[in-house]
């Protein structure tokens, strides 16, 4: 064996004698400097910024169109699902009306209630499952408290808990193609947020990897109990958080406005140049659309120029927290379909530049 | 709050930069394949390297580094098999052949390993890194080490063969 290990060290050696280094120490000292200034900013914009979810037009997902390769495909749409408020008197309780489903494929029940009972360590959990006509189904859980929850209920239907109160609900990441809906109320009594998600497609509730919420200070969190890299991009007079949590694979941006809609597609999946593909679309009252395409650049990556297919579009950067640049797009010009991103450059964190399409 | 913040903790980022920033390539290179993605991921770990400098700026900054580095890419694998070997990148430079189908070589071998035999395969014969030490970085027992690089080491001598034209 002995043998075998010296040329290992040896051919390891040489093969990765012609590997360049990339590196530019004062452009990786830039970079940390932004990273370290974004999450300062970040703090402050976090406590101020935290748009209400509210409105009834969805958004919705509607293409993507390979242009490069390895470009994701959409996770998951939201349509807004009006819940029932939380009831203030009941700390430990809160119930979800399950109507106005997309495409009328579910529930299964008109109602879901979940109640919470701490003892110690433990959080004693009932769900109680309600249709008209029929008899309540009751089911009891336990959990730790303090930790995240989740359980499929059946097919398309599932509960789960988040260990503190989600200030911006950003959702489930599954691999479910179909559409999911969901929806979150506080469970104040332990601190926490219980949420319900539904999917079209059954056997959905058994491919979630994870959820991730916004909390109270600002910062993205998945269930997994990793922090993810967040930012936020005002454009257009909206305001839009986009997360990269490399735990779930995930990248994904959530609107403030028309209903709270959210897109996500695996990081692995994921290149730059798929900027210049994909997005998501809103369809407002008066027929228009309005398209949204994001994606991120590696850390350190700056002097962004974009090139719009629309003298109407609008483009923004921001540096998340984990030091990925964010990049996103809008138009209102577009009719269904379509890309807004026609090329990207930037110089990347060892003072190269970078376009896409190559 | 976070990284450096006088001129003089800049400066020993920066040189501590300069003398690191070759090997995290390198490795980075060997576990993954890819050029794009090794610089990605060395750009990555240096980042967070330096929001952790008040910590590790003393004589850790590179183990932490390098530990940043294998856990980001551990990230990647949880999500994805190792990328397949007619998909590797060549890295950018080399001009001459040989050096560069070398460098393919190794690349392939080391793309038949699954992740984590490939973690530990170039932790401890690159990085030349004790087991101890790799189980540290991997955050698993000097055992699975072991075992790991047991198995990588098997798998790699059937690999070898048809390279060198017959057995070791």
């Amino acid at each position: 064996m002995n043998d075998l290990e010296d040329r290992l060290r040896a051919d390891f050696q040489q093969a990765t004698a012609g590997v360049e280094d990339q590196v530019n120490a004062e452009a990786a000292l830039l970079a940390g400097q932004r990273v370290r200034s974004s999450r300062r900013i970040g703090a402050t914009v976090g406590i101020t910024a935290m748009a209400a979810v509210a409105g009834l037009v969805g958004w919705t997902v509607l293409r993507v169109v390979p242009i490069t390769g390895g470009v994701p495909a959409p996770m998951q749409t939201m349509s807004a699902v009006p819940s029932t408020p939380a009831t203030p008197s009941d700390p430990l309780s809160t119930t979800f009306e399950i109507d106005g489903l997309i495409n009328g494929t579910l529930p299964t029940y008109d109602s879901i209630k979940v109640g919470v009972k701490p003892s110690g360590e433990e959080v004693g959990v009932t769900v109680t499952m309600a249709k008209a006509g029929t008899q309540p189904v009751v089911r009891d859980f336990t959990t730790k408290a303090g930790s995240y929850w989740y359980v499929a209920l059946d097919k398309h239907l599932a509960i789960g808990i988040v260990p503190e109160r989600v200030v911006h609900w950003l959702g489930v990441e599954a691999d479910s193609d179909k559409a999911v809906v969901s929806g979150e109320q506080p469970l104040d009594g332990i601190g926490a947020t219980a949420f319900w998600v539904g999917f079209e497609k059954a056997g959905g509730s058994d491919t979630v990897r994870g959820v991730i919420w916004e909390g109270g200070d600002g910062a993205v969190r998945d269930s997994l109990g990793t922090e993810a890299g967040s930012a936020r991009v005002p454009l257009d007079g909206d305001e839009y958080l986009i997360y990269r949590d490399p735990a779930l694979d995930s990248l994904g941006i959530m609107a403030s406005r028309g209903g709270g809609g959210r897109y996500s597609f695996r990081i692995s999946d994921y290149k730059p140049s798929d900027l210049l593909a994909g997005g998501m679309g809103r369809k407002a009252d008066d027929g228009t659309w309005t398209w949204v395409q994001f994606g991120t650049l590696p850390p350190g990556s700056h002097d962004i120029k974009v090139g719009l297919d629309s003298g109407e579009g609008e483009w923004s950067s921001a540096v998340m927290s984990d030091g990925y640049v964010v990049l996103m797009a809008i138009n209102h010009s577009k009719s269904k379909g379509g890309n807004i991103v026609t090329s990207i450059s930037y110089i990347d964190a060892n003072g190269k530049l970078v376009h896409y399409p190559k | 709050m976070f990284g450096p913040s006088t001129p003089r903790q800049d400066a020993e980022y920066t040189a501590f930069v300069r003398s690191a920033s070759g090997s995290l390539t390198r490795t980075a290179w060997l576990l993954t394949g890819d050029a794009d993605l090794a610089a990605e991921l060395v750009q990555e770990s240096l980042v967070k390297t330096y929001l952790a400098w008040r910590r590790v700026r003393n004589g850790e900054a590179t183990s932490y580094a390098r530990r940043v580095l294998v856990n980001l890419n551990i990230d990647r694998w949880r999500r994805r098999p190792a990328t397949p070997s007619e998909d590797l990148d060549r890295a950018d430079v080399g001009n001459a052949e040989a050096t560069v189908d070398d460098r393919d070589e190794v690349a392939r071998m080391l793309a038949t390993l699954p992740p984590q035999q490939r973690r530990v395969i170039v932790l401890r014969y690159y990085n030349d890194l004790s087991e101890a030490d790799v189980a540290d970085h991997l955050g698993i027992s000097v055992g699975a080490v072991k075992s790991a690089a047991s198995r990588g080491l098997a798998t790699l001598r059937t690999q070898y063969a048809p390279i060198a034209g017959g057995g070791q």
